[in-house]
């Protein structure tokens, strides 16, 4: 605001004393309105909106309600009001303050001295008023890094009946983001970040985040893969003091197991409702993600086997780190106690929560508050994947010719150590997403091509015995066993060949995959009666028996390392 | 003071104190600490003894300390955090970062 536009308001009944009060302010370069009583003055203040008020009490201050009410009515904007009166005694002069009276002028007074109060106030109101647009600039700030959050960042996430997120963002923004999506296979991945730092610039990385990893999730990558792209965005993108904890859980519903990652969060839960026992913590394992340009070589997720009732709970540190008036912490422990309260009377979150504010009163906390639940009794999201009934009716003759125009093969082979290094299944889909679009039967696709591809990596090339599945320590003992061969593969190979006919309504694809190894038991399997449900314990065996479920046909070849398979898919 | 300096050695060994607070309100403080110590190979010990409570905006700062002595080839050695400031750096997994003295 420039000088001239300075608007001054001056309240006095006396006119001699308004006159010789409006010729000084108005030699400053000043606007000025008058008024003779204080019920005209408050309309003026409302009709000119003056930037500074000038209140003449001539007979004393016995009555200060113009000061008080105009004070009240510009609530948080600074509007100065200078009292000129006579000679006033410590207890007036507190009461006029008390009114909202910024400064005070005794008569008879200098016109130099009333010139520079007039400045000396108008150089506060500016400080004030800078003040209050920077305020009102970091509160659109901080508005538009939630929104960004909740509209962009988190819109999309799936499976919320049985997923329940709860978060509460502190009033200043601290950058939690909680975010869930489905794998073509029907997996769930939940990821749970905390970007260092407050306020927007911990937003930064949000939507790269949230990008990668729906991205990742929907074209079937694992979990290694998808947090390895998302360490070495953020190592790219964040300067060095900042970086993202994240805590990473896959619930794999054709295994019945979680993955689990922790990157500098609290504990991972798991917990089994039914008894309230804490059947599995999760430390972190690995610093926080984009420190380092790339992952440390060993980080491999902790494997949890999943019965029907357990529940897995991930938190940031907001949730524990919450103080109450003697400065104690929320803690780890009545996080744990609120959880088991909240499994025998079905509203985890709730209990979690209200133990939370009983604990800290109304104290306001200075970090986001963020809680995950995940129900992990995988048939709730089975129902996600598989969302409709296949036409079984017509069959299909394995040796379609090639009459039709629309008619394309693709064929790839991995061996040595790219057998190791290469999961092909992404790169499949990707391609037939680029030739045929993507639509949803691509994820029963995907559940085919990750079923055929890992039997003949696991039983094929590395001859490893599914017996070992049938615990939850011989699970773990499987996968050990299978690092172990796959260290040493030679020169052993995966080749894998799909041809694809267009039909009116869809298309035909036949996959052929042939592998090195010398084949494996694969009649148990195949002749396992479908109708007959598969126990919940029972790790093996439920992959070919789903492949055999979503083809149109599925046979094994020269002892189990060739097998072919019919998948047909419609618009 | 909240955070100090001593350098001895011919300034190759640079011991940093920090006391009370470690937090984003040190972070001009604790990069003056360092900022003027540049000849290769510089060792910096950091001295948490003192220091009873840390957020992730120091350990952001502490990444900055790193970058700073990587760049002149030194090293940095985190000396007796406090238990509490032990498990913040523990969670961080900081360890696989830089050395830490208990």
């Amino acid at each position: 605001m420039s000088l001239v536009d300075r608007h001054v308001l001056i309240i006095d009944s006396n006119k001699e004393q308004l006159e010789r009060l409006t010729k000084i302010i108005s030699e400053e370069g000043f606007r000025v309105s008058t008024s003779v009583d204080g019920m005209q003055g408050i309309v003026k203040f409302y009709q000119d909106q003056p930037d500074l008020i000038v209140i003449d009490y001539g007979d004393g201050v016995s009555k200060l309600d113009t000061c008080q009410e105009i004070k009240a009515l510009a609530s948080d904007i600074f509007v100065p009001i200078i009292i000129v009166s006579p000679y006033l005694n410590d207890q007036e002069i507190t009461r006029c303050i008390e009114a909202g009276a910024d400064d005070i002028v005794f008569r008879p007074f200098s016109e130099a001295i009333f010139r520079s109060k007039i400045h000396s106030m108008f150089r506060i109101a500016g400080l004030y008023s800078r003040l209050y647009s920077l305020t009102a600039d970091r509160q659109n700030d901080e508005e538009l890094a939630e929104r960004l959050f909740s509209d962009v960042v988190e819109k999309g996430n799936v499976a919320e009946d049985s997923i329940k997120i709860f978060k509460r963002s502190a009033e200043t923004f601290s950058g939690d983001v909680q975010l869930t999506a489905l794998c073509p296979n029907g997996d769930i991945n939940v990821l749970l970040g905390d970007f260092t730092g407050h306020g927007l610039s911990s937003a930064i990385g949000a939507i790269p985040l949230s990008d990668t990893f729906r991205a990742m999730t929907d074209k079937g990558y694992t979990s290694l893969e998808i947090i390895k792209q998302i360490n070495r965005k953020m190592h790219r993108l964040l300067p060095t003091h900042m970086f993202l904890a994240l805590q990473m859980v896959t619930i794999s519903v054709t295994e019945g197991v979680a993955y689990i990652w922790n990157a500098g969060m609290e504990e991972v839960f798991v917990f089994d409702a039914s008894s309230g026992e804490l059947k599995k913590r999760v430390a972190s394992f690995h610093p926080p993600l984009g420190i380092t340009a790339q992952l440390m070589g060993d980080m491999k997720p902790e494997l949890v086997p999943l019965g029907a009732n357990d529940r897995i709970i991930m938190y940031s540190d907001g949730i524990v780190e919450a103080r109450n008036r003697a400065g104690d912490f929320f803690g780890e422990q009545r996080l744990i106690d609120a959880s088991r309260l909240g499994f025998v009377n079905g509203d985890v979150q709730g209990h979690i929560i209200a133990a939370l504010e009983v604990f800290c009163e109304d104290l306001q906390q200075d970090d986001d508050i963020s809680l995950v639940d995940i129900n992990c009794d995988v048939k709730l999201y089975q129902s996600l994947s598989i969302t409709k009934e296949r036409d079984r009716g017509i069959p299909i003759d394995e040796t379609i010719s090639a009459e039709d125009n629309d008619f394309w093969s693709w064929q790839m082979s991995l061996s040595g150590n790219k057998l190791a290094s290469v999961n092909p299944i992404p790169i499949i889909i990707n391609q037939i997403q680029e030739i045929e679009g993507p639509g949803e039967h691509w994820h029963e696709l995907f559940t085919v091509l990750t079923e055929l591809y890992v039997n003949a990596l696991d039983h094929g090339v590395l001859g490893l015995s599914s017996e070992l599945k049938n615990s939850p320590e011989g699970f773990a003992q499987y996968f050990v066993e299978k690092e172990a061969r796959m260290a040493s593969v030679g020169t052993a190979y995966i080749k894998i060949k799909l041809q694809h006919h267009t039909t009116p309504n869809g298309g035909i694809l036949s996959i052929m995959l042939v592998d090195s190894g010398s084949g494996f038991e694969f009649t148990p399997w195949i002749e396992n009666d479908g109708t007959q449900s598969l126990s919940n314990n029972q790790f093996s065996g439920r992959g070919i028996k789903l492949v055999r479920d979503l083809c149109q046909s599925l046979s094994y070849h020269d002892n189990g390392s060739l097998v072919k398979a019919i998948f047909r898919w419609y618009h | 003071m909240a955070i100090a300096s001593t350098a001895v050695n011919n300034n190759k060994d640079v011991l940093i104190t920090v006391s009370d607070r470690f937090d984003f309100s040190q972070y001009k403080l604790f990069r003056d600490s360092y900022c003027d110590f540049n000849l290769a190979g510089t060792e910096f010990r950091l001295d948490l003894s003192g220091a009873n409570y840390m957020d992730s905006s120091a350990l952001g700062m502490l990444l900055l300390l790193k970058e700073h002595a990587d760049k002149i080839k030194g090293k940095i050695v985190i000396e007796r955090p406090n238990d509490s400031i032990n498990k913040i750096l523990e969670i961080a997994q900081f360890h696989h970062l830089m050395e830490i003295v208990r």
